[in-house]
């Protein structure tokens, strides 16, 4: 008798489940009917459910968190003056026109006609002025330094403007201009609090209909778009923070992209199975081993070529990558970039890694240290990368042991207060810096630049070469494109001699998406797929 | 009685001043800054002043005794402060993510307390049989499993592969469900975090109530109950059980005390969007006032737990009463 009764219960247990769950079957997430194309009418899809990882707060320009997909998500709702295409070449976006003097001083632009915000207002030259404008009195990280260099703005009409500059910009159609978000004068005017201002309202191809904090944002398509109606009707974004909750959502169908890239190892999974695909293209971003200049032995030039010529990075993009990844160049710069110095190749020579250091006196001072590598505990990527660079570097004579800590700690040994004249505490750490600081040429001498207060923000080894300083500083000012050539190149064959760090590869982006719900993405070189080009035309 | 009362009142009120010193200073010590949440992805990029600008603007410059005052200050006022990740006030977001926790954890503790009572008192009624074995067997299998990893099986098997239940949230995202259907998404999606928390759960109760029925057993009164020809239901529910229930009480109120706190790690599994997860997160950023809140509400929680067991005890157990007394 008790015996039955103590198997039934344990049944009832097992199929607990089961009781949970409401008598008739849940409306599942509703697929998203394809449309029929119809002339005039760019829309491919009705609804299309995508997952970012965090909350990006009210999502305007002073609101939005980060770098990726923040940004992105924010040039979706506004637009830029100049917008990069394809391949990175900013192409004129608001406006048709422009014209600028010999010295790259004076920039004339015409807007596009008929340009208006959300709320049916006009977009005129007006509205071009107040954002740089306000960007430059009102402090934010990102627009603040890259409005710098603008002198003035001069408006000619409701659709001429033109921009006077400080002192020559080399990029500057990138950045600012291709970068910086144009917000509304009308709305804007009377905000001196802008961290704590909500409103969303701009003029790109997307508008906000519905925020739930922490939870969906709503996008809807702007139907009076100035370039056409998008082609996307409306983008539901879901947060979900856990890796593996998204991509199981992406596999049963509950979202149609994932904002993240994927991990290498799951491309199996998600590749040409049928309901799901994949897109991967290079990416900007990179992973590097960085080096403490600054600390004893690693001061010594001949120290970290031996460290450079120890790793095995061709094996790194294969082990650890999948191949989904491109090997690292010892000058920093990617080989799909236009100022990219072939000349420049990583050498894996372990043998003269060996000699280096006897050269440099390494082992007898420090062939009993061990040194630690640190890496972000959360990045499954990172760790197996450090294991392997430890065991590469224990074969030359250099003991290293792998510390994962959390990224916290980590930023706080590798860039105390993100000021680099804060000082440092470490050896070596697996580092990585995101796409921008890529493309934009200007940051290389953040990157490189000797003097931490002022100019090498980014130099969080605090790297020093008199050349270096000389050439960054001459390379943001140079507007010839043959000048400027010739500086990349001399620049990347010093990085590749004095190794301020050991550029290991560049990840793939890996996006996994249902082609059944959207197909149309387009792959921005370095960036991704999450970009105004996939879902308006270029003009 | 009113002494006794007062110096209960007084030592309640010297651990909430003592944790909130440690939930104040705890966040604080920790290596690391909320430089970054406060001024934005390319914080790299700022300038010296700027810093300083934005530290400033949050009292994060002044020492900590002195931010240490204002936060009390505010807490009188009962402002819990802004959260630096999303700039909304703490106290909305925690009233947010509250009722999915209790609602999780809630229901898993009344789940597996039930299950383990049950099955603790007939474990330890068929002492040594197959059915005793075979329970704790299962039970403590089941509590020395990973809590995620029993959680990403399950997700795996029923929600991925047979899709009898959703794989994350709480709802279901854009679907706008009003009314029962509102409920029954809940419910649908509250399935697999509640089975895997209960699952991990009932070992707890279920060795403590069989350890403490083994024992009521083998007192002389059972002995006499069984002499006097009493039947055996109501030996076990009338003399064994509420006498073998007292440590389950003491247990059972603890953990009712830790429901607020909820789960991480079984919230992250199926993106339950709890407080357990909102602390997670808040640890990672350095989110000042969300961690010191969270922290607070959970302190204040266990110690109203408490608090309420030193009232309920008394009535569940005649002889802490008559020692009150004396």
């Amino acid at each position: 008798m008790t015996k039955r009764l103590f198997y039934l219960c344990l049944v009832l247990l097992l199929i607990f489940a089961s009781a949970c769950s409401p008598t008739e079957d849940p409306p599942a997430a509703e697929p998203a009917d394809e449309v029929e194309d119809e002339p005039g009418n760019g829309v491919e899809a009705v609804s299309l459910r995508m997952a970012i990882p965090r909350d990006e707060g009210s999502l305007n320009p002073y609101t939005y968190v980060t770098g990726y997909p923040g940004h992105n998500l924010l040039l979706l709702i506004y637009d830029t003056v100049f917008q990069l295409d394809e391949n990175n070449v900013p192409q004129p976006w608001l406006v048709t026109d422009h014209e600028v003097d010999s010295e790259g001083i004076n920039w004339n632009f015409t807007l596009h006609d008929g340009i208006t915000w959300h709320d049916g207002a006009p977009l005129t030259a007006g509205d071009i002025k107040f954002s740089f404008d306000y960007y430059g009195e009102h402090s934010h990280s990102r627009w603040t330094n890259a409005v710098s260099a603008i002198e003035e703005i001069v408006i000619e009409d409701e659709l001429n403007f033109s921009i006077l500059l400080s002192e020559p910009v080399p990029a500057f159609l990138t950045n600012p201009l291709s970068d910086v978000p144009i917000i509304p004068e009308h709305i804007w005017q009377d905000v001196s609090d802008p961290d704590s201002f909500t409103d969303h309202t701009g003029s790109g191809p997307y508008q906000i209909t519905e925020y739930v904090p922490d939870q969906t944002y709503r996008l809807h398509a702007n139907a009076d778009y100035f370039l056409g109606k998008p082609a996307v009707e409306e983008i539901g974004m879901v947060i979900i923070e856990d890796q593996t909750a998204t991509f199981t959502a992406l596999r049963v169908g509950d979202i149609d992209i994932a904002s993240r890239s994927m991990q290498p190892e799951l491309v199996g999974d998600f590749a040409g199975e049928g309901e799901t695909d994949i897109i991967t293209g290079p990416g900007f971003t990179s992973s590097l081993l960085q080096i403490n200049n600054e600390r004893e032995p690693f001061n010594d030039p001949l120290v970290r070529k031996a460290i450079s010529r120890a790793i095995d990075i061709d094996d790194l993009v294969d082990t650890v990558m999948l191949g989904y990844g491109t090997a690292g160049s010892p000058g920093y710069i990617h080989p799909d970039l236009p100022h990219y110095n072939p000349d420049v190749e990583h050498i894996y020579d372990p043998n003269e890694a060996v000699t280096l250091l006897e050269e440099a006196g390494f082992i007898d001072t420090y062939g009993d240290h061990e040194f630690e590598l640190l890496t972000r505990s959360n990045d499954p990527l990172r760790v197996r990368t450090a294991e392997m660079i430890a065991v590469n570097l224990n074969a030359v004579g250099i003991n290293v042991s792998v510390q994962a800590l959390d990224s916290a700690t980590l930023d706080d040994l590798v860039w105390p207060e993100f000021d680099t004249s804060q000082g440092r505490d470490y050896d070596l750490s697996i580092w990585g810096w995101s796409a921008p600081i890529m493309i934009d040429p200007e940051r290389l001498g953040g990157l490189f630049h000797s003097d931490l207060e002022d100019r090498g923000t980014l130099n969080i080894g605090a790297y020093t070469n008199n050349n270096v300083d000389t050439l960054t500083e001459e390379i943001s000012v140079t507007v010839d494109p043959g000048r400027q050539q010739d500086i990349f190149n001399q620049l990347q064959v010093i990085l590749a001699d004095t190794v301020p760090f050991v550029t290991l590869y560049y990840p793939d982006g890996i996006y996994a998406y249902r082609p059944d719900t959207y197909d149309n993405w387009t792959y921005q070189n370095g960036q991704g797929v999450l970009n105004k080009l996939s879902f308006v035309n270029m003009p | 009685m009113l002494r006794f009362w007062g110096h209960k009142l007084l030592q309640y009120g010297l651990v909430l001043l003592i944790t909130l010193v440690i939930n104040f200073s705890l966040p604080r010590l920790m290596p690391g800054s909320p430089l970054e949440l406060l001024a934005g992805e390319d914080v790299g990029r700022l300038t010296t002043e700027e810093r300083q600008e934005v530290m400033s603007r949050h009292a994060l410059d002044q020492p900590v005794h002195q931010q240490f005052i204002i936060y009390l200050g505010q807490l009188g006022q009962g402002d819990l402060g802004y959260s630096y990740r999303q700039n909304r006030p703490v106290s909305t977001i925690i009233w947010e993510r509250l009722p999915w926790t209790l609602l999780l954890t809630g229901s898993a503790l009344v789940l597996s307390s039930i299950i383990g009572v049950i099955f603790g008192t007939l474990a330890a009624w068929r002492r040594g049989r197959f059915s005793d074995v075979g329970s704790m067997s299962l039970f403590i299998f089941l509590d020395s499993m990973p809590s995620f990893w029993l959680g990403m099986i399950l997700v795996a098997l029923f929600g991925a592969r047979l899709r009898w239940f959703p794989v994350f949230g709480a709802r279901t995202p854009f679907a706008d469900y009003t009314g029962w259907a509102a409920v029954a998404d809940v419910l649908h999606h509250l399935a697999l975090p509640l089975l895997t928390l209960t699952l991990v759960t009932i070992a707890g109760l279920f060795l403590i109530i069989r350890y403490s029925t083994l024992e009521t057993l083998g007192e002389q009164y059972i002995t006499v109950a069984r002499a006097k020809g009493l039947p055996e239901r109501l030996i076990i529910f009338r003399h064994v059980l509420r006498n073998a229930m007292l440590p389950g009480i003491t247990v059972f109120m603890l953990s009712l005390g830790y429901v607020v706190s909820g789960t991480t790690v079984i919230e992250t599994v199926f993106a339950w969007p709890g407080l357990g997860r909102l602390m997670f997160e808040a640890v990672i950023q350095r989110d000042y006032p969300v961690l010191q809140a969270t922290f607070m509400v959970v302190t204040v929680c266990v110690i109203i737990a408490n608090f309420v067991a030193d009232l309920l005890y008394p009535l569940a157990d005649p002889r802490v009463r008559t020692e009150g007394r004396q």
